[in-house]
Formats: C-alpha cells, sequence, structure tokens
C-alpha cells in the first residue's frame, strides 16, 4: 500500500502536484479496480486542481462520471417501480447504502458507484413484498433451492434479485445483521427512527436516521464475506463522518445508537480504518466513545490487519501475497458470524465444491 | 513512437515481465504484464506494426496473462487473463493463451467507452470510405470482414466499429480477425494463401484460429469515414439481396449492438442518428462467400446510383 497513487490522492489530493505518467497510469488502474474512479475525479475537481490531470485519464474520469450520473439516474427510475410495487399498495421501505446516500444527498453520493439498490422492509411485510416484487417483474438471480434455503435462514436479506426488463439490481433486507448472529438487530428499531417523506418524495419511502444510515453501511462493510467494493464503502463512511459530523449531536446519537443496537465494534473498525486511510477527523470525546465500545486490542489488531489487506487497492505489478489469505480468513469469518459451527464447515465446504464445478453465480463465457 | 516489432524477442519477454512494456492500438493504450513465452511470439507475431507507448506516458488500462499457480503448475495447466485486478471470465487451458489474451483485449475495449460511440460491427475501409458492418455472431460478419480483407478493403477492426463522438469519423485497431468453427475452412478454401495460425479445438467457442491481415491492409489509429452500414445475414438457404433498410430501423438496430450506448444518452443518439443519415443503410442476405463479395461490391461500387438501388427496393417490396 506505500505506493498506492489511489491511497495519497484521496488522503490529500495536492500530491498530484508531484505526479508523473506513471503515478496517473497508477491512479486510473487502482481507482478503476475499487470503483473510486469518479470519486477521485469528484475530489481533483473539488481541490481546484482539474488543471493537472493529464488528457488521456481525463478521458477515463470523464467517462467514469458519466456511467455514475446514469447510474444516479438509475435510482430514480428504481425508485418510481420500487413506490409503484410497494409502498402504493402501502407497504413501506427503507433505502440504504449507495441507494440512501443519492436520494438524501449525502455527501457520500459524490462520484458514487452503485451495483445495485437496497431496501429494508418490515420483516412482517416480507412474504406479501417478494409477491409484490416478483408480480413487478423482480427474480431472483439464484433460484437454486440451497441459496433460496440459505438465504432465507441465515441471512438479514432476500437472496439477490434482478428485474428483467432493466436487469437492474436489487437487494431487499429485512434487517441490519444476519438474525442468528451474536448481533442481531430488530428491524424494527430501525423503521421507529426513519425519516419518512422529505427527500424520498413519498410518506411510506425513507431514509435510516444518519446514525443508522453510517451504523448499517460500517455493519455491511465489516461483517459481510466480500469486499470487492470494500474501499469504496470505507470512503464512503469517511465522507459520511465528515458531514453528518458538523451536525452537533451526531456524534453523540451515534455513540447512543451504536450501544442501543449492539454495534460497537463495527463503529469501531470503520472509525479506526477512516482515520488510518483517509486522516477522518474525528473529536477526542467522540474518538474515546468509539474505544469505549471497541473490541479487546488483540482482536482489533488482528481484525484490523485482515481488514487492511482486504481493503488496499490492488498491486498493479502483481497480488501481495497477504490479500488472497486475508480474504478467505474474512469470507470464513464472515460467515461464522451467522451460521451455528456445526453448519459452518458443511456449508463451506458445499460452497467451494460448487465453485470448483463452476455452478456458483454461471461462468462467464469470453466475449 | 518506435514499433513493438523493433524490440528484440529476449527484451519483449523480459518487458513483459516487467510490466514495462505498452503498446498502442488505435485510440487505445494497452500495458501487457505476462510470464508465458507464447505471448511475445504472438505479440511479434500480430503487432510489431503497432507503436511502443514511451516510458514517461501513460497506458489506459493493464492487460494480465499469467499461468495459474497452486496445483494447476503441474495439472491442466491453465491461463488467467486479468483487466487491472479484475477477472472478466475464469482461467483457460494454457493451449488457449493466445486466444484468452485476444478475447481479453476485446473484452477491455469494450470496457472503454471514451470519446467514441462502440458498436459490436467489423468496419473496413476502401478510398476513404467505410463499411460497418453489425451483426449478432453467427451472421458471418468477421468471416466477411476477412475475405474483403483479402480483396482489397482495409481493415478497421473485426470486432469494434469505433465512432468518434466528435466528427463522426471511424477510428482502426486492425488486430487479428478471430475465426470460428467452418468460418476457418471457407476462408481457407478461398483465399489458399492466407495463413490462418494458432487453431486451437475444444474452446468455449468451438475451434478458433486467428488470421493476420495482409501486409499494409490495417488501417490503425487513422480514421475514414462511414458510407455504408450493411447488416450481413448468413443462412444457408438464403436468397442473396442487399436491400436498404429504413434509417430509423437501422438505428434502433444498431442501439442494440452498441457497448456504450447506455452510457452515452444524448450524445450516443446524436451519433447513432448522423451515422445512418450519412450512410446508406443496407441489409445483406447470402448463402455463400461468393454471393457476398459480390453482392458487397455491388453496393458499394462507385456506379451505383440512387435509381439502381431505388430499383432494387421496388423489386424486394421494402
Amino acid at each position: 500500500m506505500d505506493g498506492s497513487m489511489l491511497l495519497k490522492v484521496l488522503r490529500d489530493p495536492t500530491c498530484l502536484q508531484q505526479a508523473d505518467a506513471h503515478d496517473w497510469e497508477r491512479l486510473v488502474f487502482e481507482a478503476g479496480d475499487c470503483g473510486l474512479t469518479p470519486r477521485v475525479a469528484a475530489q481533483i475537481d473539488a481541490a481546484g486542481l482539474t488543471d493537472l490531470v493529464p488528457e488521456r485519464a481525463g478521458y477515463h474520469f470523464a467517462l467514469s462520471c458519466l456511467f455514475a450520473a446514469r447510474q444516479h439516474e438509475a435510482v430514480a427510475t428504481e425508485l418510481k417501480a420500487l413506490t409503484e410495487a410497494l409502498a402504493e399498495h402501502d407497504l413501506p421501505f427503507l433505502l440504504l447504502k449507495g441507494g440512501a446516500y443519492v436520494v438524501g444527498g449525502f455527501a457520500a453520493s459524490q462520484g458514487r458507484t452503485l451495483s445495485d439498490i437496497d431496501i429494508m422492509v418490515r420483516k412482517k411485510d416480507l412474504a406479501i413484498v417478494e409477491g409484490r416484487l416478483e408480480a413487478a417483474g423482480w427474480i431472483y438471480v439464484k433460484r437454486d433451492p440451497y441459496d433460496q434455503e440459505y438465504y432465507r435462514r441465515w441471512m438479514h436479506e432476500l437472496p439477490p434479485m434482478t428485474h428483467i426488463d432493466r436487469q437492474s439490481a436489487l437487494d431487499v433486507h429485512h434487517t441490519v445483521t444476519p438474525p442468528t448472529s451474536a448481533m442481531a438487530v430488530e428491524g424494527a428499531r430501525i423503521f421507529e427512527q426513519a425519516i419518512f417523506g422529505g427527500p424520498t418524495g413519498h410518506p411510506l419511502i425513507g431514509l435510516p436516521m444518519p446514525a443508522d444510515l453510517v451504523l448499517h453501511s460500517a455493519v455491511h462493510l465489516f461483517n459481510d464475506s466480500e469486499f470487492d467494493a470494500g474501499l469504496r464503502d470505507l470512503s464512503d463512511l469517511d465522507l459520511l463522518f465528515r458531514s453528518f459530523g458538523q451536525r452537533e449531536d451526531f456524534w453523540s446519537t451515534l455513540l447512543a445508537r451504536a450501544k442501543a443496537l449492539g454495534l460497537g465494534s463495527s463503529l469501531a473498525y470503520a472509525v479506526g480504518l477512516c482515520r488510518s486511510y483517509f486522516a477522518t477527523p474525528i473529536s477526542e470525546d467522540a474518538l474515546a466513545g468509539v474505544m469505549a465500545q471497541a473490541p479487546s486490542p488483540l482482536v482489533r489488531g488482528v481484525l484490523s490487519a485482515l481488514f487492511k489487506a482486504a481493503l488496499d487497492p490492488p498491486d498493479p505489478a502483481g497480488e501481495r501475497w497477504t490479500r488472497e489469505p486475508a480474504l478467505f480468513a474474512l469470507y470464513v469469518r464472515g460467515h461464522a458470524l451467522r451460521m451455528p459451527p456445526r453448519l459452518l464447515l458443511p456449508h463451506l465446504i458445499n460452497q467451494a465444491r460448487r465453485r470448483a464445478r463452476g455452478e456458483e453465480e454461471g461462468e462467464p463465457a469470453p466475449a | 513512437m518506435d514499433p513493438l516489432g523493433s524490440l528484440a524477442p529476449g527484451r519483449l519477454s523480459a518487458a513483459l515481465a516487467a510490466g514495462t512494456l505498452a503498446v498502442e492500438v488505435g485510440p487505445f493504450r494497452a500495458r501487457v504484464r505476462s510470464n508465458i513465452p507464447v505471448l511475445s511470439d504472438h505479440l511479434l507475431r500480430h503487432y510489431a506494426d503497432y507503436p511502443l507507448v514511451p516510458s514517461d506516458e501513460m497506458a489506459d488500462f493493464q492487460l494480465t496473462l499469467s499461468a495459474s499457480g497452486g496445483l494447476r503448475r503441474w495439472y491442466r495447466r491453465q491461463v488467467r487473463f486479468r483487466y487491472q485486478a479484475y477477472e472478466p471470465f475464469s482461467p483457460l487451458p494454457l493451449d488457449q493463451a493466445k486466444h484468452a489474451f485476444e478475447w481479453g483485449f476485446n473484452w477491455a475495449i469494450g470496457a472503454q467507452a471514451m470519446r467514441f460511440l462502440m458498436l459490436h460491427a467489423a468496419t473496413v475501409e476502401r478510398d476513404g470510405q467505410a463499411i460497418v458492418m453489425p451483426a449478432y455472431s453467427g451472421s458471418g460478419k468477421s468471416t466477411l470482414c476477412a475475405a474483403l480483407v483479402h480483396r482489397g478493403w482495409r481493415l478497421l477492426s473485426d470486432e469494434f466499429a469505433l465512432i468518434s463522438l466528435e466528427d463522426q469519423a471511424l477510428y482502426g485497431l486492425g488486430r487479428p480477425i478471430s475465426l470460428k468453427n467452418e468460418s476457418i475452412d471457407i476462408v481457407r478454401r478461398h483465399f489458399p494463401a492466407v495463413e490462418i495460425g494458432d487453431v486451437v479445438a475444444g474452446t468455449r467457442k468451438g475451434t478458433v484460429g486467428l488470421l493476420c491481415p495482409p501486409e499494409g491492409s490495417a488501417l490503425i489509429g487513422r480514421a475514414a469515414m462511414p458510407r455504408w452500414v450493411l447488416a450481413p445475414r448468413y443462412e444457408p438457404d438464403a436468397t442473396p439481396d442487399v436491400i436498404p433498410v429504413e434509417k430509423s430501423k437501422m438505428a434502433f438496430y444498431l442501439s442494440g449492438q452498441a457497448f456504450n450506448y447506455h452510457i452515452l444518452g444524448a450524445q450516443g443518439f446524436r451519433a447513432l442518428c448522423g451515422l445512418v443519415e450519412t450512410c446508406d443503410c443496407l441489409a445483406l442476405s447470402y448463402a455463400s462467400l461468393e454471393q457476398a463479395l459480390e453482392l458487397v461490391d455491388r453496393a458499394t461500387a462507385p456506379a451505383v446510383g440512387t435509381a439502381n438501388r431505388a430499383a432494387q427496393s421496388a423489386a424486394s417490396g421494402v
């Protein structure tokens, strides 16, 4: 990571004043790999450094911004379709993550790429929501009975869906953490505090309150088994801490909420890694409050090292040897958090066997 | 800029291993990394004329072709393609390394929208005027393209139409033409002198081979103006014919063959409309390569006037 241009630029874009062609190339490669090209472009513009951008890097930046703009437009399209399918039938829902940032106009919408829309519905509505969505053209990507059962039993969300016409991806959550995990949260508690109407333009469509939005993003990042967009998600948290942190009561609410929902450890990783990667400014008091809820120094040390190995941008010169083992360790941990040990091993073996046979995802053929 | 062929094979392999090799292919610059010896042979055979990117300039993307590690180092050896850190397709058997590189390169180009409207189409040029041949796979686009470049047309690309958003010009990539299954024999039969190399059976696309365009027949990195949009369709029992297609219909068809139309939005729409407005839009149906070549000749002959085409269209009922 010492050589990563992406990390340097996200920390301080003025370092580009000394950049040569190799630095720009590395920045373009790394940002592309991490889904952060439009955000880097936006931050360079915001820092008034647009004139430094070489023509060829500029093409990549312009394209990525165009792409992000299309994705943000698509959020509006999806929101309209979801409104017709759910809200107009008295089924309320919340937007989470990228969709919430874009619709709420939050800081993390800046140059945000989106690959899917995440929503949360009330658990008691789940069956009827599924029916409504299917009637409106959303279908399951993974129709295999094993996957269906797996999601329904162990996950806080339905199996991923895609819209049959628009090919857009949708994740339907009913809470923020796997219900069988130690940090299970009643989805209703997020709903209670959510803000309905306002930017969503519909009284039954809400956004989690800022503290919950941050906590969900942190929990999602640090308890999941995949880190493909990990650095982008961490950068989201950095931007959210910076902007929400301006509000008088944000940190006190956030700390109280983390404690009440039992999500203090995810918050501690979010704050620790944001500070380490992006030098996020956080007051001494807030920091003390975060640390009071953090896991033990040993656990924190080990996991932070694993997270860093997984979050660092891939080195264009080749893979670092730490990356694969760290991703594997976190993959197992992500599963261990939601499944009892006696079911964990058979599940992982089954997944590995299916991957070896190329069943999962369906093998992409070369074009 | 020096051509890639100016590097001695030893230095080329060393540069590939060190990641210091970048090549300019039309508007795109690819850094190529590899520890597989056959890739330097492949580059010297098919990319010798392409300029090397100077060491103080940047590339657009990086293609890495590596032999798989672990058990695969000894057993059923595989080749892994990566676009930067991303693997768009699973590892392939090692004997498909050159094809994996070409497919991966196509994938990478498809992922760059930059300042072009990019269509899935073969493009060839003669006297500064170009034909855009959009088609679904299996329609004989590459076969026809391979035949045309042996009949006095110059290759822009067998896979992409890169249409400048600024001036509608088509940009050339050159690169080897990828032929599949029966088309390998068809091209060999028609052009016995032509060499189709690296024929490998049993790939996901069946038997594949790479055809090197004849010397001087590739128009790399230069632009030509599109003059005809011609959608070829091979069918074993087709009545050979070229018929005009309504411009709006052709635009609609082309939008379905575009890689980045949905991203470009209004710019893409304008480029697409500009293309069909300035071009003759034609549909070609054929049952043999002879018929296709003859019909393309006729449709693109300078003498063919509107009257002739009107007669044809009246005859065909369109």
